[in-house]
């Protein structure tokens, strides 16, 4: 790294030297140089003059204006602080409250269906919830066919079995009835 | 020059360095946060009167400054750069304040609020009325500096920084802050020199 002594320029270097921020080096290269020119001699008592009057300047400036004791600045900050580290506190306090619900919120909703839909699975396979009536209503809609009748005769079983071209349920059941009623009505004329 | 820097107040707690009531204060002493506040209140009150041309408004942003530090004092790094604690301080300062600048304007700031000059004893009449009219002359004249001399000037004389961390915590050459202090000197004193 260059010396200061290289990359600075005038003012700057008697700034830094005036600032006593030069290394032990810098400085005594300083020091040859202000000692072999009178006019950087003028030139730094004039820069250490204007820098200690405008220090001077500043203490008077704060002399006039001995603001805030400290005391009582230094106890506003700290109970400002405190007010500030309080609320932190509450607030690191709510995620930490929500941290103990590990899943999001809306999982919860989900998962009370679920068991709630586990619970009738179970109830049903138990056979404490019986679907099967319904199931055997809606079976028992079905048309009786002529072949489910034990007791219909072989001539109308067949009769009906050559009619049925089509395999309508209904239209069968129909015409079973039918003949049914012809046989009950033949069964009369003949008893009388 | 730097003999009329005033000094940050002197107290017991300042043989403890700044870094280490840093490492007690992240442990959570809040005494060291106390010793600290403590160290650099006149200074940085000084710093952010002097840089914002307002007393109440100086006190608002100290406080917001500590309030700054304690937030992300957990990603301050002392070994990061040249100043350590103190650079960090009164940078943040800086940063409030041209934050606060920003956002409602520098005259309007010199404008507000009322002196929070109180709890000190009144100089006798004549002294008074003479020396607050160089006070206020000193006053304007700091004011009328532009704003990055002014911080130069202000971070030297009531910062008590050296010129390399003043240079390092503005991110700019040492040469152009040393450059910048020059003028704001030479500023100041014909400033001061103008009949009113």
């Amino acid at each position: 790294m260059a010396s200061p002594l290289q990359q600075l320029d005038r003012h700057s270097l008697l700034l830094m030297y005036l600032a006593d921020e030069l290394s032990g080096d810098d400085k005594a290269a300083a020091e040859r140089m202000l000692a072999e020119d009178a006019e950087l001699r003028a030139e730094v008592e004039e820069l250490r003059a204007l820098g200690e009057g405008i220090g001077e300047q500043f203490e008077q400036l704060d002399r006039q204006s001995r603001l805030i004791a400290t005391e009582s600045g230094v106890q506003r900050i700290i109970r400002e602080v405190r007010r500030q580290e309080a609320k932190a506190r509450q607030v690191a306090l709510q995620p930490a409250r929500t941290a103990a619900r590990p899943w999001p919120r809306w999982v919860y909703p989900f998962a009370a269906a679920a068991a709630l839909l586990f619970v009738f699975l179970g109830l049903w396979g138990a056979g404490v919830i019986d679907l099967a009536p319904r199931v055997a209503t809606v079976l028992d809609r079905r048309p009786v066919m002529p072949e489910d009748d034990p007791i219909l005769d072989d001539e109308l079983q067949r009769s009906f079995a050559d009619s049925s071209g089509n395999n309508d349920p209904l239209e069968k059941a129909d015409k079973h009835l039918n003949a049914l009623l012809q046989g009950e009505e033949e069964e009369i004329s003949l008893s009388m | 020059m730097s003999a009329s820097v005033p000094q940050a107040a002197t107290s017991p707690s300042l043989t403890i360095t700044d870094e280490v009531l840093v490492q007690r204060m992240r442990r959570g002493e809040a005494a060291a946060g106390e010793a600290l506040i403590r160290r650099y209140f006149q200074s940085l009150i000084r710093y952010l009167q002097r840089l914002c041309g307002n007393d109440q408004l100086a006190e608002e942003l100290q406080q917001q400054t500590w309030l700054s530090v304690l937030e992300h004092l957990p990603q301050f790094d002392a070994s990061s750069g040249a100043g350590g604690f103190k650079a960090w301080l009164f940078r943040i300062a800086t940063n409030k304040a041209n934050d606060h600048w920003r956002s409602h304007g520098r005259e309007r700031a010199a404008k507000e609020g009322l002196k929070l000059m109180t709890e000190v004893e009144a100089p006798h009449a004549s002294h008074r009325v003479e020396g607050e009219e160089q006070a206020d002359k000193l006053r304007r004249a700091v004011d009328r500096l532009p704003d990055n001399q002014r911080e130069v000037l202000l971070l030297r004389y009531y910062g008590n920084m050296k010129f390399i961390e003043i240079a390092e915590m503005l991110g700019c050459p040492l040469n152009t802050a040393l450059g910048r202090m020059h003028k704001a000197m030479l500023k100041l004193k014909a400033l001061l020199e103008e009949p009113e």
